[in-house]
This record gives C-alpha cells, sequence and structure tokens, in this order.
C-alpha cells in the first residue's frame, strides 16, 4: 500500500516537473506554470465548478449504467447462447471498429442537444468494449467447470450464477476501466455543445475566454476525477477479485 | 452393476464407436484406455449425458440418470471455480446435489484430512500446485459418495513423483469407500496400477481384459519386476491391436 502511494507521487512528481519544464521554456500565458494554476484553484470554486462536476458525473453515470446494463447481458448471451452468439457476433465484429462518435449529428436530431444525446453517444461507444471484454471473459472459462455441474444434474441459474456470473465479472470490471477512459474523451467532446456545465463545458469555455489559468484548472479537475473514478473501480475489482489475488 | 450395451456415439457425423458393450461388477475401477481420438472422452461425455448416444447405458439395472443417481467427474484439469476456496468448491458440489454431506462436517474433515487438504480448506485454487488441485477435485467427487466415479485423465497433468503419490492417495480414499470407477487414460502403467479391468479401445473391436495385476495393493503393483513384466505385455497386445 505505502509502495504504491509512493509509486502515485513519483508519477505526479515527474508529470509536473515536465508540465513546469515545458511552462518555462514555452513562457507563455497560454501554458502557466503547475503553481500558477494551483493558486488560482480558490477562484475556480466560484465558476460554478461543482455544477460542472456534477453535470459531468451524472452524464458518465448514467452512460455506464447504461453501458453496462445493455453490454454485459449480451456479452454473456454471446457465449452462452451459441445461436445468438452465431448472428450477433458478426453485428460486434463490424460495427466495433467503426468510429461510433461519426453518429454524432444523427444522436443529436434524433435525441436533441440535451443529456439524451451526450448518454446514448457515451454508451454507443463504450458498450462495445463492454461487451468484446464480458464475451472474451466467459469464453475463456474451461468447459470442464460446467461440466462437473452439468453430471450433478445443476439447473442452469446454479451454473449461471457459480461459473458465468464471477467469470464475467472479471471481465466486465477489466473493460470497464477501459471504457472509463474512452467514456471521458467523449464526454469532454458531447459537452463541447447543447450545454452550459460540464468539465467539457468549461475548459472550452474559460479557452473562449482565454482564461489559460481557469482552463487549465479545468483540466486538473476533469483528471482528478477520472483518477478518482478509475481507483473506486479498482477497488470494487481488489474486493470483488480477490481470488485473484497475487495471482 | 454399470453396463453399457450396443453403445453408438457419433461426433459430428462420424461414427466414433459403434455397438459398444461392457460391464463393470460394483466397486470395481475401469480403466479406459486408447490413444489419442480413440473415443475415450466421447464415452465419458455419453455416460454422463453430455453427448446424445444410441444404446443402453446401465448403473443397477436402471438407465444411468444425472437426476436420480450421483456421478462425480474429475475432469483433467479438475473443473475447479477459481472464485470459489478449497472448501467452498467441494460444498458447492455437495449443494448442487442437495446432499447432507456439508452438514456431516466430521465425515467432511475426515475426509479434508485424508487427503492432505485440512490446511488448504480457505486458499484460492491459484494458491496450490498441481498435485493439491488434484487433491481437491478428488475431495469434491468423494465427498459426493457418488454412484459412479469418472476420472478423465486427472492424474496426466502431474509430473512423476506427485503422480504416484496422487494415485496411491486415491486408492486408498476409494478402498476407504469403495465406488463403481471408470478411470480414463492414455497411460498403459496408470491403467495397471489403478484398474481391476482395462477396456481398450481399439479402431476395430474394443477389447475387455483382465488386469493382471488386479488383486494386488498399490505397492505391491508398483514393484518394479512385476509391472515391467505385465505392461511389456499390455504394450505387445496394444500394437498389435493398434
Amino acid at each position: 500500500m505505502v509502495k504504491k502511494f509512493l509509486r502515485l507521487l513519483y508519477a505526479l512528481f515527474i508529470l509536473h516537473a515536465i508540465w513546469a519544464v515545458a511552462a518555462l521554456l514555452v513562457n507563455r500565458p497560454l501554458l502557466p506554470t503547475p503553481w500558477a494554476v494551483y493558486s488560482y484553484f480558490p477562484q475556480l470554486v466560484g465558476l460554478d465548478l461543482w455544477w460542472n462536476i456534477y453535470f459531468s458525473l451524472y452524464r458518465l453515470g448514467w452512460s455506464l449504467f447504461w453501458a453496462t446494463v445493455i453490454g454485459v447481458p449480451l456479452g454473456i448471451a454471446s457465449v452462452r447462447f451459441p445461436k445468438f452468439g452465431q448472428l450477433f457476433d458478426p453485428l460486434v465484429y463490424f460495427t466495433y471498429p467503426m468510429p461510433k462518435i461519426a453518429f454524432l449529428p444523427v444522436v443529436m436530431l434524433l435525441a436533441g442537444l440535451g443529456n439524451a444525446s451526450k448518454i446514448i453517444m457515451i454508451s454507443l461507444i463504450i458498450v462495445f468494449q463492454i461487451i468484446i471484454g464480458v464475451r472474451d471473459a466467459v469464453s475463456q472459462v474451461p468447459s470442464s467447470m460446467y461440466q462437473v455441474l452439468e453430471v450433478l444434474h445443476a439447473n442452469r441459474w446454479t451454473m449461471f450464477w457459480a461459473v458465468t456470473w464471477p467469470a464475467s465479472l472479471a471481465g466486465f470490471l477489466s473493460s470497464l476501466k477501459i471504457a472509463l477512459g474512452t467514456a471521458i474523451a467523449t464526454l469532454f467532446f458531447t459537452e463541447i455543445y447543447g450545454t452550459q456545465y460540464g468539465m467539457g463545458y468549461f475548459i472550452m469555455d474559460q479557452w473562449n475566454r482565454l482564461d489559460y489559468l481557469a482552463m487549465f484548472g479545468g483540466i486538473i479537475v476533469i483528471s482528478v476525477v477520472s483518477f478518482l473514478l478509475f481507483s473506486l473501480i479498482s477497488l470494487i475489482e481488489h474486493y470483488c477479485l480477490r481470488w485473484q489475488k497475487d495471482k | 452393476m454399470f453396463q453399457v450395451r450396443d453403445l453408438t456415439v457419433k461426433y459430428q457425423a462420424k461414427v466414433v464407436f459403434s455397438k459398444l458393450s461392457f460391464e463393470l461388477a460394483d466397486n470395481t475401477i475401469l480403466a479406459v484406455l486408447g490413444p489419442s481420438g480413440s473415443g475415450k472422452t466421447s464415452l465419458l461425455n455419453a455416460i454422463t449425458g453430455l453427448l446424445s448416444h444410441q444404446g443402453e447405458i446401465l448403473l443397477n439395472g436402471h438407465p444411468l440418470d444425472t437426476k436420480a443417481q450421483t456421478i462425480a467427474l474429475v475432469p483433467q484439469d479438475y473443473g475447479l471455480l477459481p472464485w470459489k476456496t478449497v472448501e467452498q468448491n467441494v460444498l458447492l458440489a455437495l449443494k448442487v446435489k442437495e446432499k447432507k454431506g456439508g452438514k456431516d462436517q466430521p465425515k467432511l474433515q475426515a475426509l479434508y484430512a485424508a487427503l492432505g487438504l485440512t490446511s488448504l480448506l480457505k486458499r484460492y485454487p491459484h494458491q496450490l500446485s498441481g498435485g493439491q488441485k488434484q487433491r481437491v477435485a478428488l475431495a469434491r467427487a468423494f465427498a459426493l459418495t457418488p454412484d459412479l466415479l469418472l476420472l478423465d485423465e486427472a492424474f496426466s497433468a502431474l509430473d512423476l513423483v506427485i503422480k504416484q503419490k496422487a494415485q496411491q492417495l486415491f486408492l486408498r480414499q476409494w478402498q476407504e469407500t469403495p465406488v463403481t470407477t471408470l478411470v480414463v487414460t492414455h497411460d498403459l502403467k496408470e491403467a495397471l496400477l489403478l484398474s481391476d479391468q482395462i477396456l481398450l479401445l481399439t479402431p476395430n473391436k474394443p477389447q475387455l481384459i483382465t488386469n493382471p495385476l488386479g488383486d494386488l495393493d498399490y505397492d505391491s503393483r508398483t514393484e518394479a519386476k512385476v509391472l515391467t513384466q505385465v505392461l511389456s505385455e499390455l504394450e505387445a497386445e496394444v500394437k498389435r491391436q493398434w
């Protein structure tokens, strides 16, 4: 634990050192020094910072929820129901590499400029990562685990709760960590239009106002929020997948 | 009595074996011997109902039924659930079969002790060695007090020394609670060391032979002179058949 914390401090120090050196070399207002940004932080609170964080988290939370609710069952079903998998897998294969963000105008036209289109867009992008992560995890379960229970006449529910669900949970949590990064990047993009709240809007708005200190403050805040969410998923993973510890 | 009558199994439209018949007396061990692709696993899958088949499979005069009878399987990779501890793996099998074995703690503890698992009960499978995992799979099988025990290449992943210990431990436990058992293997020596009878799955006509070492205990069977002699005779027979 202490080692992990020290490693985190080391990474923070290196990143800030690179940032500081770059700021001193560029020596222009568009790239302020870390200490200038941090000393400006109290003024950010006056700029509705908490509301911006709240709206971003609201959109992110719903997106992750829908991607999970849709992605996990589809990922499991594509393995456990081979006939469904035969029909569904080619669709995933063809649509996964597609740049879903290109559908943004269509989603905007159908769902409007509000939260719905932002949530749909983020969900649409990350749901594929979750489907694939869960599908791969479930497909890697050796058939012997099912066979041992099948010969004991275990019913489908027992096999689901004893074998499929724990296996899918491992795939889900690791894909969720990857999806989180994508989700936040997409969130930033979707908050550029049709809103006056959200960290994406906040950063771009400060950029338009040439307030680079607030803009960098926004970048720091969204990074910290991402890091905290990532840590939360890691914590859940650590607890739920304790059987993988020291593997 | 375990009986297989006129069993025909097809896999992907190819006949794996046709009209296979054999009998196995209660509380004896049959080694099913054959090279890869000879149909050993298909036979096992047909018995467990995982593969459709024609013909009859009877246990004590009744068609084998996984619901009414208890069949325990020890697969090659042991089939342990990595997210459950040793104890939970054993208890899950008992729970599925709705056996009260889980409540019979003294009996269960005795089984753990006999298989050297007492200190490993709270460990997860990834914290165990290959030999320990194998013992957990055996504990899970014996805890069920099954009507039929199936071992599918259950010793093949172990190195020589561990394998011998595991076989010895298995036989010792089996003698405590004898059960009609099928041991699927490709290892002639293993077949001789563990079984009462050997079913040679040959391409033409499967052959059932009585193990000449069947009356001896494990230690006597491993005595080099006897084993080497019988092994070479069996090898010659196998070569003739294949």
